[in-house]
């Protein structure tokens, strides 16, 4: 069974997991844009899957990172070096109710999430500088859709050879006009996370307990 | 009279405890283990803060990680720089104690 669903705040997500292993859905995976992959298995009332985010540079900090949770009881059972999100499930039953044990570190998966959206923000930037720049990708031209067709001499051309070269150009037009509004969007959602998660961060820090 | 006072105190008690902990050597699970007994069961340290912390008293050189047998494990240390800061807290909280007894507060 597949989902889809975006979280904003790691404690829902928790929630939602947990609930879903209840009704007897084992969690498989996800990919990074949401798409939750469940398995049917036993119902489990007591599963406590845990959320933390974070990347590793190299191959033996994620597993010194995997070998404490799992000396501590956590297995991990969804995550890699970059995926960010990591996974935890209780080994055994007697095992903590949390993986964290103040609000501060509480607070510190956010404030990751948040460092890895501005750099995803950054590249994009960056990416989309160069193309803005050259003005291959200029948004404005959606409102301009004849400027979209390349092919010479098009708009002269008439009857069938018209038809045929311009149905031919179509997709790459529609490309070409979509590309720069798609840039934008993109740029847009990225800067939205940036500060949406850093809002969550501010938040988890200040509550109480 | 303003007297400068070092940046990272006041320790936090998970900070405090796991700097206390590492003035012997040993790996994340011990530490755990070294700050629940030093805390009379009261600190308990999860598995993601016991992360993070490791990694921010690294970054701020209290601690030092070195490889061990057990490839899957690393071995953490205080250092001479996070004795130093362990001891100025340790003053602070000593002199909380001493102005609550002056002020007639048993302990």
């Amino acid at each position: 069974m597949k989902k889809y669903r975006m979280f904003f705040r790691f404690e829902k997500e928790e929630a939602w997991l947990n609930e879903l292993a209840a009704e007897g859905w084992c969690f498989m995976g996800r990919t990074f844009w949401g798409n939750y992959i469940f398995e049917k298995d036993e119902p489990n009332p007591s599963d406590n899957i845990r959320i933390d985010f974070r990347q590793f540079n190299k191959k033996d900090d994620f597993r010194e990172y995997i070998q404490l949770f799992s000396d501590n009881g956590w297995s991990h059972i969804y995550g890699t070096k970059y995926s960010g999100w990591q996974y935890f499930a209780p080994i055994k039953a007697d095992a903590p109710e949390d993986i964290f044990s103040d609000n501060a570190s509480k607070a510190g998966r956010y404030h990751r999430l948040c460092a890895f959206w501005l750099s995803l923000f950054v590249v994009y930037t960056s990416l989309f500088a160069v193309n803005i720049f050259n003005n291959a990708d200029d948004p404005t031209t959606i409102f301009r859709p004849k400027e979209l067709y390349y092919t010479p001499g098009l708009w002269e051309m008439t009857g069938s050879s018209f038809w045929r070269a311009f149905l031919f150009e179509t997709p790459f037009a529609l490309g070409r006009g979509f590309a720069g509004l798609f840039e934008i969007v993109v740029l847009g959602l990225c800067l939205y996370f940036v500060v949406r998660s850093y809002i969550e961060g501010k938040k988890t820090k200040l509550e109480r307990g | 009279m303003i007297i400068k006072r070092n940046k990272l105190l006041p320790l936090t008690e998970t900070t405090f405890y796991i700097l206390l902990a590492l003035r012997t050597p040993g790996h994340g699970y011990q530490i755990m283990q070294t700050v629940e007994d030093l805390s009379g069961g009261e600190v308990r340290i999860a598995a993601g803060t016991m992360y993070g912390a490791l990694e921010n008293l690294s970054k701020q050189k209290l601690i030092t990680a070195m490889p061990s047998d057990d490839p899957r494990r690393k071995i953490y240390q205080i250092t001479d720089y996070g004795k130093e800061i362990l001891a100025l807290d340790i003053r602070r909280l000593n002199q909380m104690i001493c102005a609550a007894e002056s002020e007639g507060i048993k302990v």
